[in-house]
Order: structure tokens, then sequence, then C-alpha cells
């Protein structure tokens, strides 16, 4: 273990970034490279913690006042062992070759635990499209793929957006690959509807975090039906989030902004979440305004004075946190377990400390971590290279559906892996353990390339 | 340096530059060659000058020429030679050589000078040299100032006659007289009745100062001793011929004939048929041959020789009133000035119209009021090729119309109700006072935009004006508090004062204008101050009044004007409120403020019973947080949908700089454009007009989305598509986003290129930064659309309440210097510091160190303490390993931000832009501090640089395990210069011992407040 960090520090002694990423998949594989020698002996890590293709590129691009800029442009096909490359592109000045080899190692665990046929990659550019015009943003696109186009396509690479790459930049890139390959393929995700992009996206997160926790709670013969959901956050993936639990019986009572939460012990129907939907994506009005409407529901502003979040002591069956990293520490731990919450799905990125996760873990409920219950998102975009390469466009339920599905195969693969590995219903080692396993027999399987 | 101020007021009144142009010669040096005796006799009655001075500012008439007096031949030569002179007068007798002689020695020397021979009696009068080359007119002169003013006034005229024909058409009287005699008699008569008349016809909605340059356009006076003469000069002068006054017996052929005068009218009139002619001579047997033309005829002999001439002025040069008549001449209407006139066009009957059109009657009626653009266009010349008696009228009016609205352009004009028009009237006062730093201000700045219309710059090509607005000057107030005996008293809550004067009554005069202007304005109103203090130069007391906004739509007029007069009696309450009376305390404005009111139209349209301007907005000409290629003396702009309120009072509204319009800050991402959108306005609700309320300016605050079908919303908005997360620049089904991207992206109406004009305008004509508020209402076809400028006021924000300079000694007594800072002003109610130590400093714990600043921000914003936030790389950003990941909830409470670039993390500064909106909008300054060169032991503007050593001196009030939090025993004072994107940083004491100079000048550090 300590040989694989030093020769990884030794290579490039500038990538902390990355040097961090693989000691921590490092210390979550450990008992699986101890109970498998072969790859130790075919020396995985080594493998898996270097790329199979680095690709480094000049952008020159040309401002709106006719001034020349040069941008680097990279691509870091990661691993294809289980499918094209798939990971985003992030066009921001902080790019550097170190954090774009962090993030395609991420992305490659990360697109195995999707059970989907998808390598992992990421690339972009230290271009900053902060205060750029539409025509600026155009020209660095369509230089960026100037070069991009000759290494990626449907069966070899398909990158995807990620910060600084919406769908603006996804359709300059596009139409830049289409003109210079002459043909029209999914090879990238992310695309506008009418030419090529999937439904559910915006609902891909939230109700795929839910599709999860419904599947923990059936290894109990339990539903949502009638369960209490403590949900933090009132955007995009507490809405959806509480959209799926209303839809399949349950009663989220708390939703919550930066100023405070409330709470409706009679739980948030479909009327209500239409209301809170106006207030925060029209509106953008605080969520305070929700008592206003409802006055049966109590609202609770952030006290400064408190360390810890009183959403969180309620008492209630599930708890999904929407709202943002760290948002349940230590001391909210120790509430939800003595609140007799059976259940937490992490919906946000990282919202639980490490300490809190521990006392959860500890207290034996039901933890499914962002990487494995949040994996929506990704998912949907391997269904659109699904559609894409079946020239198909699948409505709404369809697409619904077959998240559900991944869901389902995700938390069986983590429940597997984990419960193989000796850890009993622990999904945060079961999806750490699954999504290097599966990455890691696969290249064995196609042999030292 | 000297001031030119003809240039200047030309630049301010572009529509009177032609008339600055005009008559650019002017007799300023006379030499006066008289012998002793003549000077005796001349100066018997007193001074000449002096007589001459009196004779000047008696008409109003600038600068009078100065004499110079020699009493011979000789010394007249000699003088000449050596002084430039404008015109010689000189006496018959002057010792060695007579009058000719010496004109013909003059002529010699300066061949172009006009020699004047003036002569005590008849007999010095040398009939018989009359041909003389060396003298150009000859008078019998008895020391009137007048006769001299007038043979000044003709001297100029000869000599301006072409340049001003060529500039402005200007029209020319011929006058043939052979006798000195009865030339020096009527000469100073024609003069004085031409300026009376044109002045006393001059339209009186002008004001004085334009009146005057006016005159410039009064006919000029030409002067002809002989057929021949006479004949050259109306050859000449054709085109331009306004009339002709002939003697009737004088020199042709070079022989006196006792019908030249006849022979020359008939002339004239052969040519001529309308031209007003006027024989005049002392022989009554030629009336007949005068009527015979037909010509007016008066006897030089008559008792009533003046109102004869006068009636002549009056009735046949057209400056009496134009007399609309049948073809019978039945009188069927009177029109004393242009609105009179053009009132009365709409209503004559056909054959009247066409009666007066063929006689070419309406041209030299107007063309007497020095109006000779109109008077051309109205020229028979123009109009009879028009067939249709309909189309010509309303060709005639339009074209009257059209000169009364563009003579109003940039002019302010005393209120009269009698004859207000608003159609043509933009900006009206009521009173005499003074009208207000805002008002002033706004008259000003239209003044100028005069100027540039005319440049080709996108101010000609767009409609871009002032709103319809009426200014109660401040004797409107005094009065109001004079005779309601209102004494102000301490500790009065404004509450209570605003009740006082909602209770009082408005002064007679101030009601009954008010009723005639409000009678002629039926949409809605804006009711603001303008107070002698606020907006002054350097005195930033903007924002600290009221402003009300009314609907004026209510069916009864006596509720309107009851609303009106509410609004302004709660305007005028706001003087005695608490906010502006504590400024005026604290920035030592010894006197109590009056008060002007500004009573505008409100921009906009009515859209589903609301009424709102497509967009309203402030823009400044400087820009503190220049980010992105921007320069910082390009400017910056604010707009919002909706009136201006939104903007002014800081919600959320949209930043640009008018050079870079595509370049967004605040819009970079979707998530930036859906978190930074507009989502509110304000609007007048046109159905809730039965009261002012008191509350809000009387406004109502509406839901972009509730307006989604009304025109300013789809013409600005973008749509949001939920499913795809991308906005489409397009009106579709989804949720409306206020991008204003057709203005700003697609360019379909250039506010970013007006908004520059104007701030270039405003800063070059008020000489300072400035900051100016605007409103557009935009029109389906674009063409049409307006842009309004509403006010123009010195530059002030924030905190910058005075000028901010850095000098070399406070950088050295500073801990933190750098040379990469946005914001602007002096900041001092900062004492804490809470910063990431350096010591243990982990960038692989960004996350962490993020919390322990929430967690401090938070305890800070509970004790209102705003502090410094110090810490490596940027704040806010999205990758951990650049810096501190925090959000805004975490750094709420911040006064000032510095993020260091050192080798702890080596990253391009972001100069704030993660949390651009928050910085800008609350005025946080954002210091990059570069210290690369190590720790700096010098401390001069070469390096950046921030003292540690320094910091970890100060008392600790809590250390976490990255951040430690200090707070000093007196506020830091901390000075951003915005202009030169430097800052520094003096500890409390420091602070107060520093004083320097820059530039000349004595900076002290005293606490700002």
């Amino acid at each position: 273990m300590e040989q694989i960090m030093s020769l990884v520090k030794e290579r490039d002694p500038e990538q902390r970034e990355f040097h961090q990423a693989v000691q921590e998949v490092v210390e979550t594989v450990k008992p699986v490279l101890d109970r498998n020698m072969e790859y130790r002996q075919q020396a995985v890590l080594k493998r898996i913690t270097e790329p199979e293709r680095v690709i480094m590129f000049r952008v020159p691009w040309m401002d709106d006042e006719g001034q020349v800029h040069v941008n680097r442009g990279f691509r870091v096909e990661m691993n294809s062992a289980l499918g094209p490359y798939k990971g985003g592109l992030r066009f921001h000045p902080s790019v550097n070759l170190g954090i774009i080899k962090f993030l395609a190692f991420e992305q490659v665990f990360k697109n195995s635990l999707t059970t989907l046929s998808m390598g992992g990659g990421k690339g972009g550019s230290d271009f900053n499209p902060k205060g750029r015009s539409d025509a600026e943003v155009m020209r660095f696109c369509q230089s960026f793929m100037a070069e991009l186009y000759r290494h990626i396509g449907p069966n070899t690479d398909v990158p995807a957006g990620d910060i600084g790459v919406g769908a603006r930049e996804i359709g300059y890139l596009f139409g830049m690959y289409k003109k210079l390959s002459n043909e029209f393929t999914g090879v990238l995700t992310g695309k506008s509807l009418n030419w090529g992009g999937s439904l559910i996206r915006p609902e891909a997160t939230g109700y795929g975090t839910v599709y999860f926790a419904a599947e923990m709670l059936s290894t109990r013969r339990e539903t949502m039906e009638g369960k209490v959901c403590l949900v933090s956050g009132s955007g995009n993936v507490a809405q959806f989030t509480t959209e799926k639990i209303v839809q399949m019986g349950g009663r989220v009572v708390t939703l919550s902004d930066s100023s405070g939460y409330i709470y409706d012990e009679q739980g948030v129907d479909q009327e209500k979440l239409e209301f809170v939907k106006q207030l925060k994506n029209v509106r953008r009005g605080r969520i305070n305004e929700y008592v206003q409407q409802y006055p049966d529901a109590v609202y609770f502003p952030i006290d400064p004075a408190l360390e810890h979040n009183p959403l969180w002591a309620h008492k209630a069956d599930c708890v999904m946190p929407c709202a943002t990293q760290n948002e349940i520490n230590k001391k909210d731990a120790s509430n939800i377990v003595e609140a007799g919450v059976t259940l937490v799905s992490e919906g946000a990125n990282m919202p639980c400390t490490p300490e809190a996760v521990e006392i959860m873990l500890d207290s034996g409920l039901l933890y499914a971590p962002g990487k494995a219950s949040n994996a929506g998102g990704v998912a949907v975009s391997g269904l659109e290279m699904a559609q894409n390469s079946m020239r198909l466009s699948w409505p709404r339920e369809e697409v619904d559906a077959r998240l559900k599905q991944i869901m389902k195969s995700i938390h069986k693969t983590c429940l597997d892996a984990s419960s193989e590995y000796g850890a009993g219903q622990n999904y945060l080692v079961g999806a750490n353990i699954a999504g290097f396993t599966k990455v890691v027999n696969a290249m064995l399987d196609q042999g030292l390339v | 340096m000297l001031i030119d101020s003809g240039r200047i007021v030309s630049d301010f009144d572009p529509h009177f530059k032609i008339f600055h142009e005009l008559m650019p010669f002017k007799v300023q040096e006379i030499l006066l060659v008289s012998s002793l005796y003549d000077a005796f006799i001349m100066e018997e009655d007193g001074s000449l000058a002096t007589r001459l001075i009196n004779e000047y500012h008696g008409l109003n008439l600038s600068k009078a020429p100065r004499i110079t007096r020699v009493s011979t031949a000789e010394e007249a030569l000699e003088i000449l030679r050596r002084k430039p002179f404008d015109m010689v007068m000189t006496m018959p007798y002057l010792g060695s050589m007579d009058g000719f002689e010496l004109g013909s020695e003059i002529k010699k020397i300066r061949p172009d000078i006009p020699v004047i021979l003036v002569a005590h009696n008849i007999r010095s009068t040398f009939a018989d040299k009359l041909d003389s080359h060396g003298v150009d007119k000859i008078f019998l002169w008895c020391c009137e100032a007048d006769l001299l003013l007038a043979i000044i006034k003709n001297v100029e005229d000869h000599r301006n006659v072409d340049e001003d024909i060529s500039r402005a058409m200007v029209r020319v009287i011929i006058y043939v007289e052979d006798s000195p005699v009865y030339r020096s008699i009527f000469l100073p008569l024609i003069y004085h009745e031409v300026v009376r008349q044109t002045q006393s016809v001059l339209d009186e909605s002008l004001n004085e100062r334009h009146r005057l340059l006016r005159m410039r356009a009064r006919p000029r006076i030409l002067m002809a001793t002989s057929y021949e003469e006479a004949m050259r000069l109306y050859e000449r002068y054709k085109p331009y011929v306004f009339g002709i006054i002939s003697d009737a017996r004088y020199r042709k052929d070079g022989q006196i004939d006792a019908h030249a005068g006849y022979s020359f009218l008939q002339h004239v009139r052969s040519e001529i048929p309308d031209l007003p002619l006027l024989m005049v001579s002392s022989e009554p047997a030629n009336k007949e041959m005068a009527e015979k033309l037909p010509a007016i005829f008066i006897d030089k002999n008559s008792p009533v020789l003046l109102d004869e001439m006068h009636d002549f002025f009056l009735n046949y040069l057209g400056f009496g009133d134009f007399v609309f008549r049948l073809p019978d001449e039945t009188a069927i209407g009177h029109a004393s000035n242009l609105y009179e006139f053009e009132q009365q066009l709409r209503v004559i009957p056909d054959d009247s119209l066409e009666y007066h059109a063929k006689r070419n009657h309406f041209s030299n009626w107007v063309m007497a009021r020095a109006e000779v653009a109109l008077a051309r266009r109205l020229h028979s010349d123009y109009i009879s090729n028009i067939k249709n008696l309909s189309d010509m009228r309303e060709d005639l009016i339009f074209k009257v119309h059209s000169l009364r609205k563009l003579r109003q352009q940039g002019v302010v004009v005393k209120f009269n109700h009698s004859n207000y028009d608003p159609d043509i009237m933009d900006f009206v006062k009521i009173g005499s006072g003074s009208m207000g730093g805002k008002a002033r201000g706004l008259a000003f700045m239209w003044a100028c935009m005069q100027g540039a219309y005319s440049e080709g710059s996108v101010l000609s090509k767009y409609s871009v004006t002032i709103p319809k607005t009426c200014v109660i000057t401040a004797d409107g107030f005094d009065a109001f508090v004079a005779e309601n005996n209102f004494f102000y008293q301490e500790n009065m809550a404004d509450e209570m004062v605003a009740d006082i004067f909602l209770d009082a009554t408005l002064p007679s005069w101030l009601r009954k204008e008010l009723a005639g202007f409000l009678k002629k304005c039926t949409k809605p109103i804006s009711i603001r101050s303008s107070s002698l203090l606020e907006d002054a130069q350097f005195k930033p007391y903007a924002g600290l009044y009221s402003t009300y906004f009314l609907a004026n739509n209510h069916p009864d007029f006596r509720e309107r004007l009851s609303q009106l007069e509410s609004a302004v009696k709660l305007v005028y309450a706001s003087t005695w409120f608490e906010s502006p009376r504590a400024f005026s305390r604290a920035s030592n404005q010894g006197m109590d403020d009056s008060m002007a009111i500004i009573i505008q139209q409100v921009v906009g349209s009515e859209y589903d019973g609301f009424w709102y301007p497509s967009m309203a907005g402030v823009a400044q000409s400087h820009n503190y947080y220049p980010v992105m290629g921007m320069k910082a003396d390009e400017g910056i702009a604010h707009v919002a949908l909706g009136i201006g309120k939104t903007v002014v009072e800081g919600e959320k509204s949209l930043r640009f700089s008018p050079s870079h319009p595509k370049r967004l800050l605040q819009f970079s991402s979707v998530e930036d454009i859906l978190e930074n959108c507009q989502r509110y306005f304000y609007a007048i609700d046109m159905f809730s007009n039965s009261c002012v309320q008191r509350q809000s300016s009387n406004l109502v605050k509406r839901m972009v989305q509730d307006a989604e079908q009304e025109l300013p919303v789809q013409m600005l908005s973008s749509t949001y598509i939920a499913d795809e997360h991308r906005i489409r620049d397009a009106n579709l089904p989804g949720l409306k986003i206020m991008t204003f991207s057709q203005v700003l992206k697609y360019t379909s109406y250039p506010l970013a290129e007006i908004l520059s004009e104007l701030l270039r305008l405003g800063r070059n004509g008020m000489g300072c930064e400035i900051e100016i508020e605007f409103a557009v209402a935009l029109d389906k076809d674009i063409e049409k659309s307006t842009f309004y400028f509403l006010q123009i006021r010195p530059m002030v924000t924030g905190g910058e309440r005075a000028d901010v300079q850095i000098c070399d000694h406070e950088v050295s007594q500073s801990f933190c210097f750098s040379s990469q800072s946005l914001g602007h002003g002096n900041f001092n109610s900062m004492a804490d510091i809470v910063y990431v130590s350096p010591e243990s400093f982990n960038p692989a714990a960004t996350r962490a160190i993020a919390a322990e600043i929430g967690a401090l921000n938070r305890k800070l914003v509970s004790d209102g303490k705003p502090y410094l936030l110090v810490g490596p790389g940027r704040w806010g950003s999205a990758d951990p390993w650049l810096g501190i990941p925090v959000q805004w909830s975490d750094i709420s409470g911040v006064g000032a931000m510095i993020e260091l670039r050192n080798k702890a993390l080596r990253v391009d500064p972001s100069q704030g832009s993660h949390f651009f909106q928050n910085i800008t909008s609350l005025g946080i300054p954002y210091l990059t501090v570069t210290e690369e060169a190590g720790e700096v032991q010098e401390h001069n503007r070469e390096n950046d640089f921030f003292d540690w050593k320094w910091l970890r001196e100060q008392p600790e009030l809590q250390q976490y395990k990255y951040v430690r939090h200090v707070r000093l025993n007196t506020p830091l004072v901390m000075k951003c210069d915005g202009k030169k994107s430097e800052s520094c940083l003096l500890s409390g004491e420091d602070a107060e011992q520093a004083a320097c100079t820059v530039e000349g000048l004595r900076i002290y550090n005293q606490k700002y407040t």
C-alpha cells in the first residue's frame, strides 16, 4: 500500500489532489486487496492509478475584441474496462492535469457503481467562462473540439458536462464534432431534448435517492408507505426527493433553506410541494413563507448559537439530507439516532461529516452514502447514451422506470459486496468495494492491456 | 484659464447655435476725429462714450464700443497706422485737411475701414461731395446717442450681411435716402422699430437669454443713397429682401431724379408683387404715385411720422398679430404668437388658408419673428406645390408644431397655465426660485444632450429625451412654510411632521398653477424632491427624501389635484425628517435645506392595469469593480424591469458594463442566472387611485411571472427550460427569466451605447464622476422606443463619502497594502479580523477551515460586528484545493475580504468572482495581496504586503484549529482608492497619527464618519 502511494507521489509530486484520492481508495479497498492475491499479483493498483491515455492540447481562440487567448485542454481517459470512457468536461480556471486526473480516477468508480457499461474519464480546460459572451464561449468550444474530436466517439469516449459546461457548451461542442467527423452520433451527453437529450434529468438525483431508500427498506420488508421523512433543503434535489416520497406514500415533514426550516406534521403533499416549487424556483422566496401559506406548519429560523441543526432532532423514520455538504454533524447524527430513524439516504454530496457517518453506522441504522444513493444523475447520462445508440427517445415513464431499475441494481451491488466482505448491511463499504471490484475484475478479464 | 462664455453658451444651446454665429463683426473700437471745438460741442451734454454705454445697456446689448478721440488728421492717420479700429467718425473741419481728404488718406492705409462723416449743420454735409470715395456715409448729428448707435449697427449690418444670409438667411430691409438730414432722422427710427418689434413678437415661451440671442436674426438694414446703389443691393439680396423703404427723389444716372424712387419701387413690384414697399417723401404729391405701385406712403413732414412708421412695421412687415381673413378681407381670427397661429391654422376655412398661403403672408409673418427656417418652409415656393388644401393645412400645422417643439428642447420655461402646451413644453417651472440640485442637473444634462443630437451619435438616431417635467421652485416650499407658520422643533417624529404638513394648505398661487398643470397632464406622475443641498456637487443627499407616484387617473379632477397636493406636501415634509437632518448635521451642513419639487410624467405604458417602464436603472461613469477586461472609466450600469426603485434600493437587477454589455459576470452560468435574475418589479396600480399611500411610494411590487404576457417581459426575458437545465433567449413556455438578452446580447435596442454616450457627456459636463438614472419605454416597433433621462448627480455610493487618496507615508504605516483591489472608500467600522493562520494552513483541510469560518461568522453576525477576512486562495472556490470553499452564508457578516497569493496557494486571483453579486451590491472591498516576494521588510508601493508579525501581536479572542480571531482595541482604517485599484489598511492608532501631503494637499487621517 505504502509502495503504491510512494510511487504515485514520486511520479507526479505536484498532483496533491490525485494523491489524496488514491489514498482514500487504497484505504477503503484494503480488505479486498488483502483477500485477493490475484489483484496484488496483477498489480491492479499500479494499473488503475495510471491513466490509459492522457491528452493535453493547445486551445487557441479569439475574444470579441480580437485578442488571441491560448488555454490548455485536457482529456484523461482513465479506464475503459467497463465501457467507453465516460465523464464530464470542466471549464474552470482552476483546471490542471492533476485535478482532471483526480476527477477521472473518482469517475471510474462512480460509473462502475451504476452497473452501466461506462468506463471513466474526465476532461476540461483552464478556460474561465465567467463573464464571457456567447460568441466567445462558442469560439472556445469549437477550438477545444477541433482537437478533442479525434480522440472521442460514441464507442470510445463520451464526455458530458461538468462545472462550466452546460447545455449551451454541449451544443457548441457537439456542433463542431458533427462538422469535423461528419456524423451525428451520441458522442456527448447532456444534449438538448430535441436533438438527443434525455428526459428525467432534473428529477434523476432526487428520484434515485428515494428509489435507493425504498430498496434499503425492502431488505427489512418495509416500504415507503406511511414513512415519516425528514428532508433538508428545498432546491431541485429536495423537491424531487419529496415528490417521489409523496408518490410512494411517505410523509415529508421538513424542508429547509439557509435561513431556517419548516416542520409540517401533516406532511408536504403534492399541492404543498407545488407551492414550494413556485416559492423557490419562481419567486426565489424564503422557506418561512410556507408557514404563511400553511399556518399549521411551524418555522424554525437558524439559531447561530446552536452547534447543531434542530431539524434532525424531529421524530421520523427516514432522513434524506438534500441541502449541502457537512450539514449533519456528530451532534445531529446522535439526534437522528435518538429520534429512532431507521434510514439515512444522502441526496446531497457528502452531507454527513465522517464522525456523523461513524455514529450512524455504529447505531445500526441503514446509511446510504451519496456515491450510491445519488448516482441517479450519472445513471441518466448512461441512459442518454443508450437512447442515442438505439436512435430512440424514451418517454418520461420509461426513463423513470429504467432509473428505478438502475438504483435497484446499485443497491444490490452494494449490498452484495458488503455481504461478501462481511460488512453486513454497510452500504458505505459495499459501495466502495463494489465500484472497485467491478472495474478490477473487468481489467483482469481483459488481460494486460 | 480663459473661458469663452459664448462658446459655453452655444455648446448648451444647439438650437440657438445659429444665432450665436450671427453678427460676427462687431464695432468695438471707434476713432473719433474732431477739432477741439467740435469736441467741446459734443461733450457739452456729457461724455459721448458714457451716453453710448447707457444706450447699449438700455437695449441690453453686450459690450459697448470704445471711443478714441484725436483732434487732428495727422494724429488720426498716425494712430490708425498703429492701432486697429473698426470705424472712423470724422468731423468736416479738421484744420489741415477736411473730412473728405482725411477719408481718402485713411482709405490708403485701411481701404476697408468705414469712414463716417458727421456734421453739426446741414451746410457742412457737402451734398455735392457725396460721391467721394473717402467717406462712406454722411450724417447730420446733434449728439443723439441713438443715431450713433444706429450708425454703428448699420456699419455692422453692411459688413455682416453676406455671412449672416449664408448662415441663417436673415432678411434685409433696403433703405434708400440721399439726404443726410432725413437719413439721420430715419435710420435711428427704423432701427428702433426693428428692434422693438422683433423683441415684442419673439415667442414668449423663450427665456430672456434666448430672446436676446434671437434678436441677432433681426432684419439687416442696408442703406443706399442712389438709384444705382439701391438696385445693386436689391439685385444682390433679392431673395432675402423683406421690405423696402425709399425716398422719392434721389440720384439716378448721376442726376437728381424726382421719380428715381418710383422707378426703383416699380421695378421691385414688377418682380415681387407681395413685397411690402414704403415710399417716404416730403412731397405729398408722390402719394398718388406710391398708391399706383402699390406702396405705402409716408410724408416725411407728417406730425405723426413715428406712428405711421410703426403701423407700417406692424401691419405690413408682419410684426403685428396675424389677422386671418377671408378672400373678401373679412377678418376671421387673430394670432399673436406661434401657439395661437397653430391653433388658428387648424380651424380657419380652406379659402382663408389658400388666400394667405398664396400671398406668402404666413412666411412673412413668421419671418418677422426671426424664425428664418420656418419662414422659408412656409414660403409659397415650398407650399404652393401642395394642391390639396387639407394636405397643405396638415403640412403647415406640422411645420409650425415641429418648430415650437424643437424650440423648447433643452429649455426650461416658466409655467403659465394660459399657454401651457404639454405637447411641446417638456420642462416647465412653477415659481421663480431655485430649482434644486436634481432639477438643475436634469436641466443641465438636457441642454448638453441637445448638442449631442447633431453629432451623428446614437442620441440622434434614437429618441432620447426627458419625461415631461414640471419643477416647483424652492420659493413654493418657503412660502408654504411661512404661510403656515411652521417652525422645526427637535425630536419631532417623521410621522408627526408628515401629519402636520398634510393638514396645512399650499400657497394659493401654487395651488392655482398646479391645477393648471394637472389639467393638461393625465398620465401617471412622480413627485420627488429636488432640494437645494441634495445632489449638489460632493453632497450625497441622494435618496434621503421621499418620492411618490400617482396613477393620476381618478375620474374626479378635484381628487387628482388633492392627491398631487398631498404628495407635494409629503415630499416637503421629508425635508424635516430625521435622516436628512442627521446627515446634514454629520456633514456639517449648517444651513437648513429648502426644497424644490420635480413633478414628472412616469415613463411607461399601461399593461393589464399596471403602469411601468420596460426598463429603468442607474449608470455610473466609474466602475469600482472592473474585472474581466473591463476598465474603471468605462462605467457600470444596473438595469431592471419596471420602475427604478428596484435598482435604487439595491434589489436584484442586472449589472453590466456599457462598453461590454455581453459580459455579464453575474449571468455566467445557468445557476448564476437563476440565482441572480430579477424576480419582482415595481409598478403603479392604475386601479388603486383613491388615495396616496405613504408606504412604498404608492407603488406595488409585482412578480415578473405575473406579467409574462405583458410586452416588456416578453421583449426582455428569456425562458428557463428545466428539462434541459438551460436558458433560451426566446419567449417559450416555461419560467420567464429577466436576462435583457434582446437588448444587451442582441442589441435590438442600443441601451449600452446610449448609456456610454450619456455617461461621457455627463462626466465632461459636470467635471466629475457622475451617476445617472434612466428609464426606457420600449415599443413593439423598436425604432419608436424612447430613452428617458431622469436625473444626474455626482457619483456617490456606499461608503464613498470622500475622495480617497493614499500617500506614501500611509503605505509605510500600513499593516497591509494591495495593488490589486476592488471597491472604493474609507472604512473604519471593523475592529475584528478573522484569518487563516499561515502556520496551520493545510490545503487539504479547506472544508474544515470553511466550517470554522462559518461558525465564527454566525457569532459575529449576531453581535453585529463586521470583520476583515484574510485567507489564502480564492474565497468561495468550488474547488477546495484552490481556496476556502465557503458559501456566502458562511461569511455573510464580512466587511472586507483579502485573498492571499503566496507559496501556500499560488492560484490566479479570483477578484471575488464567486461572490461578485454580494460584494458589489454591498460595496465590500475585495483585496488581492500577492506575497510571492515573501515577507516584505520595507513597506512601500513596490510590493504588496501583509504584516503577519503585527497581526500575531493583536489581542486574540479565539483560536480554532485553523482560524484565528483577533479584536483590535480601535477599529482599523481601510482606505480603498478605486481609481488606482490600490488599498491600504492601518491600525486605528497609526491612522490617527499619519498625515501627509498628496499632490500638494494635506491629507489627515482623521476618523471617518
